[in-house]
């Protein structure tokens, strides 16, 4: 069994790749639970993630808020990230499957 | 000398200047002839000029409208006080002229009053006004409306007519009791943010010192003996209401946004049917606003009216001998903090018991320390934690978290636990953040329409593909912009759209002699934004 890397990869519906932070991406319990080598995913053997499901544009969102919730963990009083309006619908979807 | 002085007295004066008698004479009969030749004269001058349209010479009055402005220089032929009369005459009539055309309605808005918003305010008070007028008989149609016609109609549109009136007359108490109403428009209290107190009513007088006051009313609702359910969006914008009594309706439910009424002294929501109170009341009992609550299908920690209570009598006699001696009551709240959070095998309600003598004590102690003046309110109305329902937890899309063994959703059990965070889920990785979920939700709720994603609403509702869950959201996210907007998290006070965690808290208020009791336990119902915030109040927490 290999260790735990530090970063992952996830790659969208349209091979985009994005190289995040392990535990950053491991907020939402559905990619903690794909990279879990205790569940024994093919995920979790290579480090990656595929999702069929979300476009490259949305992904970036999703990676950009990884890091946002990374990062305001116990802050107070953050704004809220701007996100494009044409996406907010996808990014619900997204959001809704993640568990984010 | 039987006729008076004032018939002689007319002649005399018709005697006595006699040129000024002739001349109105000459001068009336100049007007019916001259005209004749003038026209004549300067018919074609006449026509070639353009002044006519506002000409200031005005002998054309009595004779007609064709007729051609008499010329100056004509005017200033005659004798001198012929002229000088003439044109004092002219002026007047001519000025009167003037004022009749800026009197009439040039059917123009002015761009002062053009705004949109008191247009519609015009054109709705208007209707309001004609719906009222429709049927006449005031008061009198209360008992036949019961009779022929539908009862609910009758109601609202006798309500908003009370609303005017009160409105008109300067009236701060507005009495909308016992009128049968199952629902009031928001049209019917809007009306009421125009309310301003009457000044002084006679002006004989110069005003006192005390009458120079602020014309904002405080505004006393009534709206009891009534059949509502839900109450109006409207409600909770009046910021000048210091008495609202809603007693005797059927409401289930009392929203958070009363909170929002910051002026208010007295609340009565007696006689309901409300389980839970919202935790943004907790505030209202802290301000010593006197708040009737009772009597409503309150929801209890535990079958407070059942067993009987064991440790009273011992409780009782330990308040009245220990608050004296400082050093002991120390020990006795630490022997009742170890008592109240380690609780193996005690039955709840002792648990309860306890927690309300050591919140006593404390509220004793913080007695001794502050000053007379405070002792009498903190004691009398103090608010303190006695327990609080299981956590009930949800996902990012507002479905309730399943635990990870439990093969179906919990069903809703409000009863007191002295473990709230036993059904827990796993809360390792939680945070205080938003969810990503809630964000974007926010995002479409600020820029988007979101009726248009909705079924009911747009054609294309059903061609998003949307899942149940999200749809629900969705809609939440409306109501929530529609009514009261987004609710604020009890526990970091954030706005949030998808509640995360909610429970119940129950709180005694009542007087330190009165022991543990149905009737002075209150439920309020917390709701947090994130699971992180899920977190009860400690033991021991009074306000």
């Amino acid at each position: 069994m290999n260790d735990l890397t530090e970063y992952v990869t996830l790659i969208s519906s349209d091979d985009f790749s994005y190289v995040v932070l392990r535990s950053t991406a491991c907020i939402s319990p559905i990619i903690r639970r794909m990279l879990d080598p205790s569940n024994g995913f093919m995920e979790a053997s290579t480090n990656t993630v595929h999702f069929d499901n979300i476009n490259g544009i949305v992904l970036e969102k999703v990676c950009e808020y990884f890091y946002y919730n990374e990062k305001n963990k116990d802050a107070k009083d953050v704004a809220d990230p701007d996100f494009p309006t044409e996406l907010c619908l996808e990014l619900l979807m997204a959001a809704d499957y993640l568990d984010v | 000398m039987a006729l008076p002085s004032s018939p002689p007295l007319l002649p005399e004066e018709y005697d006595l200047p006699s040129a000024t008698t002739l001349l109105p004479l000459a001068s009336g009969s100049s007007v019916a002839i001259r005209p004749l030749h003038r026209k004549r004269q300067h018919s074609d001058y006449g026509s070639l000029s353009s002044d006519p349209l506002f000409s200031d010479t005005t002998e054309e009055d009595d004779e007609g409208i064709d007729l051609q402005p008499p010329r100056r220089k004509k005017l200033t032929r005659g004798p001198w006080w012929n002229v000088g009369r003439r044109s004092k005459h002219d002026l007047r009539r001519s000025m009167a002229r003037k004022e009749k055309m800026r009197n009439a309605d040039s059917g123009v808005w002015m761009g002062s009053d053009a705004s949109e918003d008191s247009i519609d305010s015009v054109m709705s008070s208007q209707q309001r006004m004609q719906e009222l007028v429709v049927e006449d008989e005031g008061p009198a149609d209360d008992t036949e409306a019961s009779d022929e016609e539908a009862p609910a109609l009758d109601a609202e549109t006798y309500a908003a007519r009370m609303v005017q009136d009160c409105l008109d007359r300067g009236k701060e108490v507005v009495n909308l009791g016992d009128l049968a109403l199952t629902r009031i428009p928001d049209a019917t209290l809007r009306p009421l943010h125009q309310l301003i107190r009457p000044s002084f009513s006679d002006l004989t007088s110069p005003p006192s010192e005390d009458e120079f006051g602020p014309l904002t009313p405080s505004i006393t609702l009534i709206l009891s003996t009534n059949q509502l359910t839900t109450l109006p969006t409207e409600l909770f914008n009046l910021s000048n209401i210091t008495v609202l009594s809603l007693r005797n309706n059927h409401l289930t439910e009392l929203p958070p946004a009363i909170a929002r009424l910051e002026r208010l002294q007295e609340l009565n929501i007696a006689s309901n049917n409300i389980r839970d109170l919202p935790w943004e009341l907790l505030s209202y009992f802290e301000r010593n606003i006197r708040i009737n609550v009772r009597p409503n299908p309150f929801y209890q920690p535990t079958d407070l009216f059942a067993e009987p209570s064991p440790v009273q009598a011992g409780a009782s006699t330990d308040d009245d001998g220990r608050p004296d001696d400082a050093a002991s009551a120390v020990d006795d709240v630490e022997s009742l903090r170890e008592r109240s959070t380690n609780h193996k095998g005690l039955p709840l309600r002792e648990v309860l018991e306890t927690r309300l003598r050591l919140g006593r004590l404390l509220v004793e102690q913080q007695c001794q320390t502050t000053a007379e003046v405070m002792k009498r309110s903190l004691s009398d109305d103090s608010l303190i934690y006695l327990a609080s329902s299981a956590i009930r937890f949800f996902n990012v899309d507002g479905t309730q978290s399943r635990q990870t063994g439990a093969a179906r959703v919990q069903p809703k059990d409000w009863s007191a636990t002295v473990t709230p965070l036993a059904n827990a889920p796993d809360l390792s990785g939680s945070n205080k953040a938003p969810s990503l979920f809630e964000l974007a939700l926010r995002s479409i709720q600020s820029t988007n329409d979101i009726s248009e994603f909705l079924p009911g609403h747009g054609s294309h509702g059903h061609d998003y593909g949307l899942s149940s869950s999200i749809m629900a959201a969705l809609s939440r996210a409306a109501v929530n912009t529609a009514t009261h907007g987004n609710d604020t998290c009890s526990t970091c006070r954030k706005r949030y759209i998808v509640a995360r965690a909610e429970w119940l808290e129950y709180w005694s208020h009542g007087s330190h002699a009165k022991p543990l009791a149905p009737d002075s336990t209150l439920p309020f119902l917390r709701k947090a934004c994130s699971w992180a915030c899920a977190v009860p109040t400690e033991v021991g927490t009074f306000r």
